[in-house]
């Protein structure tokens, strides 16, 4: 058994090596890019896929932070917030300041927020080092969100602000429907994957590796270490003002409500999940945690689900026997074509977390880790590092 | 790789994006239509089809999970309560209800998979985040939309300026209850200062302005500064010190009854005299059953109607027998009961029948709603140009706690 | 609020009180976090938690025990059961969460662990919100009344019960630490892990009883804030937990005099620190921007003095 399995590993692993991962890319895009002719994709598929795609930008660009630098931001909604904001204020008529800005003319400044809010919450902070960084990051992501509430001079507050623009492009006019709005996403996307991976590549990627692995050992080496971690923290919060702004543009209408800490938590999951410092991991990451929450509310789901009623009244027949039995009701299952929404409802959260704490103990690298990264988390197993404690 | 340097690849892509920008063409406003001085957008108003033995669908968009399902599940069991027995011409009736978590995410992804069903026309979103990013996309389709609950001011005088022609509502916005509930306050309870409370959502903080401009308009004035929470708060000690020192006639508390119960509990073990009055959020037996003996005396109010006329008589029997709830447990199912009937009314009277087949425009549809008038279980529905409900004469119920229940208070 | 110029002195003697009271249960549950860092470097996120469960078991052991019909000396039983039942719930918790979400990654890099708490946290958190449906518990309205104090100083019952209990159990655990051979073998895996270990100390043992002692703070903390402000749901533990493990790094993380000066520091900014701002012309913070100046002012003491209050080494170890 076992002997078959490291085989089909190795031979998985060989043909990983044939096909060079460019090539493999190409594969991967040509696939996401036939997915709008696919009939049986209606447009709430479309959106759940431009969800998918939008969380794929925040994943890279908390990467460049989490994953290639090793800092730990507790607090990326703040730059998404700032360019949802900045997009919302600027751009809709309904806001404080009513200049009715353009999509396209917002956008820099968006990004240009996001980058300028890194900074200004790096700077004070990034002397400090990890667990700080965390609980000081955290806090801020909350500060952010209750100047949005409670500012409704500038933000409208909790009313929120609606009408904010969408993009236009020349030929294609606004952008609309769906499949254009995934589309856009999906360009906006490699554009990051490729930017962010270019970087990891360089020299500055290089700094932030040896920061990541050791600190000391990298300012001893003559890396200015606080110069190249806040290059980190402006590069993510940058990207992230820049999901902001597709976001705010998309929705039409942004709310406090939207930029709790949970969004910080589902992006810095999905890079985990993933595997912290690895692209596929992202696109993976969000799949699994922006998809699949979403896929179960269809109606497709439903009605592939509504095929096992038959399972289902055979546990509720097992279920009434040891209920005739026991003192204790044990309920019984609902119709199988809600189940999909049921666990997307409300076990969501329950599975997320014991995926989040099974993850980290069985597979801390993540589910497609980077090569390099890989490395650093296989760590020897606990006996071999602390002497056991039984000379007592 | 040769290393180009971080700072003019940044550069490079801001400079793309710069280029992008220059090329894209800016686009006018695109409004048209409207009546009684209120400008429309643009509906996408189109005609549906149903085939011979085809159901007619109606779309639900409510929150029924988590913490909000107790108030979006009878809003849905109530509007489908309304079409039991009924159908469209021989057509069945069928619900596509979706689950908008409350959210405007939600909001935007439920009107989507609710559209995409062809439905003639839907119900909700039950909370106004949620109508406000959803109401583009039922305009986009020509699908009128009745919210049972939506109060916001926001839903019906939206930003862009246009209001959405398909948005109307059976409920009341924050605009009515805010000055009768100062109103009250001034002359029946005799308070000349206000302490104002507010949970910080888009339901408290309208509440709050809309009852602080009535009151000073009054002639009311409103001590200290308004102090929020955040939803979940538990610790209000330092609030009840403040009204202590500010010694308001009043406290206004404008947010839910999560909240309300620890908090009129803090402020009844410092202060038993000062009058606690709040809004629609708070009614609920929740509130009397947590709060206890510190809840007697309170006094709360309804956006509705007062729930006595033979319509409301004959829902409520109705929705206890199906639901086996209280027909006053949950908020808001009488407007959503009232909404779901407006619509087969106005379906049964809109639907060409030609050979079993079903043709119904979607522009005709909207006509005949908006002209609807309603004797129904929430009171008199009328709207206005606007999407407002403005059937009841008195569109504000207020009520005293007494010995533990919900009495209703003249105005 | 130029009205806060005439404020009475009763005004701020309340305000302090209600930041004193808000400030032991910070404290309280400090404690688990800083004493966990001590010897662990890492970030307990679902201390939190820890401290919700607790708060859960009170209100089970006294609702079993009478509910709202407690009356007379039978109310401080129950409310004695109810602490034990909630320390031995939280302890039980927190060294199950020591076994299945931490142990297996004390070699791991430092986020792993973190990120095993904070799904921990969430699975906890929504776990117990499930089982409720969402809704909030009500503790038993049974804790006297009424007021002690004389002129302009006068405090509540419940909060000088409060107040009190928490340094109790603050004293107690200083003397845990500093005079039992369990405390001595605390002190030192938090010293030195591999020399302790070689000095005859079973690291294992003695770090699940770090995390047993901190949860028991937290499931105290649990109860009092039940009796306090009497509603509890499953999600109540996240924010105390943030605004703890804040006032842990203000009074220097790995420090247990720090978490408790921390813990009152950050409680009284919340209350009389705020109030105070007020006093300035111009300045108008209502109580919504209470967490706006909690996380400002971990800002601040970072910048001005990264070891916090009371830095001890371990806070530079970080």
């Amino acid at each position: 058994m076992r002997e078959t399995a490291r085989r089909v590993r190795q031979r998985r692993a060989e043909f990983g090596r044939r096909v060079p991962s460019n090539v493999r890319w190409l594969i991967f895009c040509a696939v996401l890019l036939a997915i709008p002719f696919i009939p049986f994709f209606t447009d709430a598929w479309i959106q759940m896929f431009f969800f998918v795609g939008l969380y794929v930008v925040l994943g890279l660009g908390l990467n460049v932070v989490v994953g290639f630098a090793g800092l730990l931001d507790l607090g990326y909604v703040a730059f998404f917030a700032a360019g949802a904001y900045t997009l919302g204020i600027l751009g809709s008529p309904g806001s404080a300041i009513d200049l009715q800005l353009s999509f396209w003319a917002i956008l820099p400044l968006g990004i240009l927020v996001g980058a300028v809010f890194g900074i200004l919450l790096g700077l004070p902070v990034l002397p400090l080092r990890g667990d700080y960084l965390a609980i000081v990051t955290l806090g801020f992501g909350e500060i952010i969100r209750l100047f949005l509430v409670n500012r409704d001079d500038l933000t409208n507050g909790s009313q929120g602000i609606s009408a904010i623009p969408h993009p236009a492009l020349p030929l294609i006019g606004h952008i609309e429907s769906f499949t254009e709005w995934y589309f856009f996403i999906l360009v906006l996307a490699v554009v990051v994957a490729v930017v962010t991976s270019r970087l990891r590549d360089a020299r500055i990627g290089r700094a932030w590796e040896a920061i990541r692995e050791d600190e000391d050992v990298a300012a001893a080496m003559g890396i200015d270490t606080v110069k190249y971690k806040l290059m980190a923290f402006s590069t993510g919060a940058a990207i992230g003002g820049l999901g902001g702004v597709i976001y705010a543009s998309h929705i039409g209408f942004i709310n406090p409500a939207a930029f709790s800490l949970q969004v910080s938590i589902d992006v810095i999951a999905l890079v985990i999940i993933g595997g912290m410092g690895s692209t596929p991991g992202v696109v993976v990451g969000s799949f699994i945690l922006v998809g699949i929450p979403r896929i179960l509310l269809l109606k497709e789901t439903g009605d592939f689900l509504g095929r096992f009623n038959w399972l289902r009244d055979a546990i509720n027949h097992g279920v009434d026997a040891i209920n005739s039995l026991s003192p204790w009701n044990l309920g019984s299952l609902p119709p199988a074509n809600v189940w999909g929404t049921e666990i997307a409802d409300d076990t969501r959260f329950i599975i997320f977390g014991a995926l989040l704490v099974a993850i980290m103990v069985l597979r801390p690298s993540g589910l497609l880790p980077s090569r390099r990264r890989q490395m650093e988390f296989e760590h020897p197993t606990e006996a071999e590092v602390s002497p056991k404690a039984t000379l007592a | 790789m040769r290393d180009r340097g971080y700072g003019s690849k940044l550069f490079l892509a801001l400079g793309a994006l710069a280029g992008i920008a220059l090329l894209a063409a800016a686009c006018g406003d695109d409004d048209s239509g409207g009546s009684g001085g209120v400008k429309y957008g643009t509906a996408g108003f189109t005609s549906i089809t149903i085939d011979s033995g085809a159901s007619v669908k109606i779309g639900i968009s409510s929150p029924t999970s988590g913490d909000l399902k107790a108030i979006g599940q009878p809003i849905v069991d109530a509007a489908q309560l309304a079409a039991e027995g009924k159908d469209i011409k021989g057509h069945k009736i069928e619900w596509v209800v979706k689950d908008d978590l409350c959210s405007a995410d939600g909001g935007a992804a439920a009107a989507t998979q609710i559209l995409q069903e062809k439905v003639v026309a839907s119900i909700g979103p039950v909370c106004s985040g949620a109508v406000v990013a959803a109401e583009p996309q039922y305009e986009k389709a020509g699908v009128t939309q009745i919210s049972p609950s939506s109060t916001a001011h926001k839903s019906t005088y939206p930003d862009r300026g246009a209001v959405f022609q398909t948005f109307l509502r059976t409920t009341y916005s924050d605009d009515i209850q805010g000055p009768v509930q100062a109103t009250f306050a001034k002359d029946k309870l005799g308070a000349k200062t206000a302490y104002i409370v507010y949970d910080t959502d888009a339901y408290g903080s309208g509440l709050r302005d809309a009852f602080r401009t009535a009151f000073e308009k009054g002639g009311g004035k409103i001590v200290g500064s308004p102090e929020g929470y955040e939803k979940k708060a538990t610790d209000f000690k330092s609030i009840v010190t403040n009204i202590q020192n500010a010694k308001p006639d009043l406290v206004y508390f404008a947010g839910f009854f999560a909240e309300a119960t620890p908090f009129i509990k803090q402020l009844r073990a410092a202060n038993k005299d000062v009058k606690f009055f709040a809004g629609d959020g708070v009614k609920n037996d929740e509130f009397t059953k947590g709060a206890g003996a510190d809840a007697e005396g309170a006094y709360l109010s309804l956006p509705s109607p007062a729930y006595t006329g033979a319509g409301y008589l004959t829902f409520g029997t109705a929705y206890e027998a199906k639901t086996k709830a209280k027909r006053d447990a949950s908020p808001f199912v009488a407007e959503s009961y009232d909404a779901a009937t407006i619509i087969i009314n106005a379906l049964n009277k809109v639907a060409t029948d030609s050979g079993g087949k079903l043709t119904i425009d979607l522009k005709k549809l909207n006509d005949e709603i908006r002209k609807t008038t309603l004797d129904g279980a929430s009171g008199k529905i009328k709207f206005d140009a606007r999407g407002e409900n403005a059937g009841g004469a008195t569109p504000v119920t207020l009520f005293k706690i007494t010995g533990g229940k919900y009495v209703e208070t003249p105005r | 609020m130029p009205t806060l110029f005439l404020a009475p002195t009763s005004f701020w003697v309340d305000q302090f009180v209600n930041g004193l009271t808000t400030g032991s249960l910070y404290a309280l549950i400090a404690l688990g976090y800083t004493m966990v860092y001590g010897v662990l470097q890492m970030i307990n996120f679902a201390h939190g938690e820890v401290f919700m469960v607790g708060s859960f078991a009170g209100l089970g052991a006294m609702t079993l025990m009478g509910g709202n019909d407690l009356s007379g000396p039978m109310i401080a039983l129950a409310i004695l059961v109810a602490l034990i039942a909630a320390m031995a719930a939280s302890a039980a918790l927190s060294a199950t969460l020591e076994r299945v979400a931490y142990r297996p990654l004390r070699t791991a890099p430092r986020l792993a662990p973190l990120i095993s708490a904070i799904g921990a946290s969430i699975f906890l958190q929504y776990f117990v919100s499930d089982r409720t449906q969402g809704k909030a518990k009500f503790y038993p309205d049974v804790f006297p009344r009424g007021t002690v104090g004389a002129g302009a100083f006068h405090i509540e019952y419940i909060q000088l019960f409060l107040i009190a209990s928490s340094i109790v159990m603050m004293l107690f655990l200083y003397l845990v630490i500093q005079r039992t051979r369990t405390g001595r073998a605390i002190r030192a895996v938090a010293e030195n892990q591999a020399n302790a270990s070689l000095m005859g100390v079973d690291v294992d043992r003695t770090i699940v009883t770090v995390f047993v002692l901190g949860a028991a703070m937290a499931g105290v903390a649990g109860v009092l804030h039940g009796l306090f402000f009497q509603t509890i749901r499953g999600t109540m533990g996240f924010l105390p937990g943030i605004k703890a493990f804040t006032a842990a790094v203000l009074g220097g993380i790995g420090s247990i005099p720090g978490a408790v000066a921390g813990g009152y520091v950050l409680g009284l900014a919340e209350t009389v620190g705020r109030e105070g701002l007020n006093t300035i012309p111009g300045v108008d913070l209502g109580n919504q921007w209470r967490d706006v100046i909690a996380f400002s002012l971990l800002v601040l003491v970072l910048i001005v003095r990264p070891t916090g209050i009371f830095g001890e080494k371990v806070a530079r170890r970080a």
